[in-house]
Formats: C-alpha cells, structure tokens, sequence
C-alpha cells in the first residue's frame, strides 16, 4: 500500500495541526516534525530547536541521535546555520559543509563527522518573533529543491501554530508558559532516558524509542510515562513489549 | 558556560544563574529580595515549597500581599501557583481584572485582586522532574512579564531552584556543591543514571552529581560525561 506524496503531505500537515486533543504532548509532537521531516523531504535527519526565553536556543528534538549530537554542539557553542538563522530570522543554509565557512569551521567539522554534508536551517515564526528553527542535515552536498524548501517552511509554520493552539489562546503570554512547559518535558524525557540506561542497559536512542512506543501504545502522554518511570511510579521493566 | 556568551555580550545587564548563586548562595530569601529590586514596578514574591499538591508551605514572602496571595492557594487549592505546579509551565496573568483569569480562579482571582495585586506570574522552579516549587512575582498595576525582563525572572528562577534543591538535599558533610547551572543533555541523562543507581529521588541526584563534581573540582558536564561513558559508578563510590 504506497500512498502517494501529496497524500503524505496531507496527512503529515492534518497531523500536525491536530493538537487540540486532551493527551497533546509537546515533547511527541517535535518529535513527529522531525521524522515527517525526514520522510517527506529530501533530507536524513531534522531537529527542533527553540528559545528558552533566557536568550538561550535549546534542542527540543531530533530525528536521530547523530542529529541530536550535532546540534547540541551548535547550540553550545552558539555557531552554525540553526543559529545564525534564529538570530537572524531567515532562513540560512550551508549547502557543502566541506568548503568551511568561517562563521562556522567547528561546527561544518563537527557535522562532516557525523556524516552530515549540508544543513538548512529554517525560522519558526510567530508573528515578528522567532521562537525556534527547524534543522534539515543532508548527506549529500547541495541546495534544498524550491518544493522542498517550501515544503518545509510550511512544516515548520504549522508546528508553530500547533504549539499554539494546544489551549485556547485566552490571553498573549500563552507562547511563554507553552515553550517553557516544553522545556521542561525535554529535561524530563533527558532524565528517564538515564534510568533506563541504567536499569536496562540501553544506549540513548533506544531508550527514548522504548518510552515513546509505550506511551503510544498504552495512550498516554510520552512526558506523562517518563514522569512516572523517574518518580518510581512505572518499574522500567514493565515498559518492555510483552512484559 | 553554557550560558550564552554572544547574548551576554548583547544584554551585559542580564543576570545570569551562576552568578546569582555565587552572589546569593542558598539565600533564599535575598535571592528573592534581589528579583524584586531587578524588576522594574515588580512589587513582590513569594516563594511555595511544593514536591506535591497541596503545598507544603510558604519558604518566603516579600510583603504582605505576597504573604496573602501565597496564603490563598494553600488555603483555596486554586490560582496560579497551583496551575504552573500541575502543568509544570508558568502561568503569566497580566492583568487579575481580566475576566478570564477569575473565570479560571472564581476564588482566588477576586480574592488577590482585592489584596492589591493586579499582575501575577507563577513560575515553577523545576529542573526536569526534579520540582521544588513556585515563584510569585506580583504587581500592584496590570502589564506583562516580557522580554528582558521575563529572561531575567526566568534565570532568577533558575537560581532560586537551586538554592532550593541545595537547601533540601545536602547535608554538611557533602559541603557546598558546585553552583553552576547546566542545561546540557548529558547532565540531565546522568541525573536519571545516578538516581537509578542511588535508588534515591531525582532531586537527591542532582545534588549528588553536583557535589562530587564540586569535591572533584571538575565541570559537572565532565563528570556526567564519566557517567554515561560508564567510567563511574554513583552506587561504587565510598560515602
């Protein structure tokens, strides 16, 4: 059963932009913008990053862990497209990470390291604020095709308003308590992660996978399962499939 | 150091977490005393100690008003301060006499509209699962918590959070831990390690691993690092 593009567009933006239901997770659904990313374009990996307000970017989601990596590095050392093009608002892409652009040798090194080729760096926007960037990283040396960048400008706008619309928007600060909220889920999904690397011996991207498939698979909210394997409420083991 | 260097240099006056520490230490209550002086109209704080619903207590209160606002949400288990615990997010009220916001407290909202405050911001002092409990910023005249001024409540948060976890967790023996505050993935992943290890609570862990990267005299990023590169063991160290 193949389904044709547009179809995936389609059910890739509906999905998207279904926030308004009560188990709505932050944390899952900039996670889904970064794999829709990777499956609907022509790209490897996608991350999310936004503001922690504080004057800080902060790496919400990833597509893989080498992705996850690499904008850690960039966001730490505050250089790369992802933060050139936060600051700036634009869109900013490197489209061959091997001639090194000086604004950014260590990270083109860092990202040629993890495989990485080229990377394009797209503004969340929110009227005249820029609350994040979406991260696409390309294996392959070369421009993001006209349909792709607006392709992912659109994925990257519709995930904006979804964060958004999680609440009825009854009052203008609602953007702040929302980010902050998600920044906190991400701490916490980072801390359940190292429990059950400890307790099951798995590496970081299993980890997350395992919390992720049994939130899915009992309906429940990924901050919400994370919160209760560190709280001692869900043994680790119990998350396993087929117990 | 993981705080950003190129925005400090853009905004040289905003403080930054490390340095309130160092400045305030556990001080709670001059820590808070220090946010409503750096706010400008902000007219007072107060600080509830919260793992759990309902509070626990009030660790500290600036004024009178604050002293009420904290007062009425224990007593009434409603208004900002309970909402920004529960959904771990702040909740920022700009303006008390907006009927949406006594829609949402039908108790609380008139309650400290009347005590004299007329802006309040609750902001939960949590670093992950690891939640001590909720700051009250309030005004005495509506407007929002914005820009460089959000930042500089948020990172006075930061601080006082882990004023907070030092305060709740240490005991003399383990000394003074390393005060920095990092947001680096890889902390809060050894964080979980540690409290797995420990079989203790996630705010018991935090505090571990930042005191024995104090004691190593080493970047508690380092130390996390040995961690999750299995080169230590929480759980193999000598007490």
């Amino acid at each position: 059963m193949s389904i044709s593009r547009e179809q995936a567009v389609a059910a890739a933006l509906v999905e998207l932009a279904d926030t308004l239901v009560v188990d709505f997770d932050i944390a899952d659904f900039l996670h889904t913008l970064s794999t829709r990313c990777v499956e609907l374009l022509d790209v490897q990996a996608a991350g999310v990053m936004v503001t922690d307000q504080r004057g800080q970017l902060r790496v919400m989601a990833s597509s893989s862990e080498r992705a996850h990596m690499l904008e850690l590095f960039e966001v730490e050392s505050e250089q790369g497209p992802c933060v050139a093009c936060f600051h700036s608002g634009q869109p900013v892409s490197d489209a061959d990470l091997r001639i090194v652009d000086p604004r950014w040798a260590s990270f083109s090194q860092h990202a040629g390291q993890a495989g990485f080729t080229a990377v394009h760096a797209l503004p969340m926007r929110l009227r005249d604020e820029i609350i994040g960037v979406l991260n696409l990283f390309s294996v392959q040396p070369g421009g993001l095709t006209a349909a792709d960048t607006f392709l992912g400008q659109a994925l990257a706008n519709v995930t904006t308003i979804g964060i958004l619309q999680q609440r009825a928007i009854h009052h203008g600060e609602v953007v702040v308590e929302q980010l902050q909220g998600a920044l906190n889920s991400r701490v916490v999904i980072e801390q359940a992660k190292g429990v059950l690397f400890e307790r099951l011996n798995l590496d970081m991207h299993d980890a997350f996978e395992l919390l992720r498939s049994y939130a899915r698979r009992t309906n429940r909210r990924l901050t919400d399962v994370a919160l209760d394997v560190i709280d001692d409420r869900l043994d680790s083991a119990a998350l396993l499939p087929s117990g | 150091m993981s705080d950003a260097a190129t925005t400090g240099a853009e905004y040289p006056g905003r403080p930054r977490a490390a340095e309130l520490l160092a400045t305030y230490g556990p001080d709670v209550a001059a820590m808070c005393d220090a946010c409503v002086a750096y706010l400008p109209g902000m007219s007072g704080v107060g600080v509830a100690l919260m793992t759990r619903l309902p509070a626990q207590g009030v660790r500290y209160a600036s004024d009178r008003v604050s002293e009420r606002i904290e007062e009425l949400q224990v007593v009434l288990g409603e208004g900002p301060c309970v909402d920004a615990f529960s959904a771990g997010q702040p909740v920022l009220a700009a303006d008390l006499g907006d009927g949406a916001w006594a829609r949402r407290w039908p108790v609380f909202a008139p309650e400290a509209f009347a005590a004299g405050a007329r802006a309040l911001f609750a902001l939960p002092l949590q670093v992950g699962a690891a939640r001590v409990g909720v700051m009250d910023l309030h005004r005495r005249a509506p407007g929002g918590l914005v820009g460089e001024e959000l930042a500089a409540a948020l990172v006075f948060a930061d601080a006082t959070t882990q004023a907070l976890l030092i305060e709740a967790h240490v005991r003399d023996s383990d000394g003074v831990p390393e005060l920095d505050q990092s947001f680096r993935a890889v902390v809060h992943q050894a964080t979980g390690v540690v409290k797995a290890q420990l079989n203790i609570s996630i705010g018991d862990a935090l505090v571990r691993l930042r005191a024995y990267a104090y004691a190593e005299d080493r970047p508690i990023e380092d130390v996390a690092r040995d961690v999750m590169e299995r080169r230590l063991r929480f759980d193999e160290l000598s007490d």
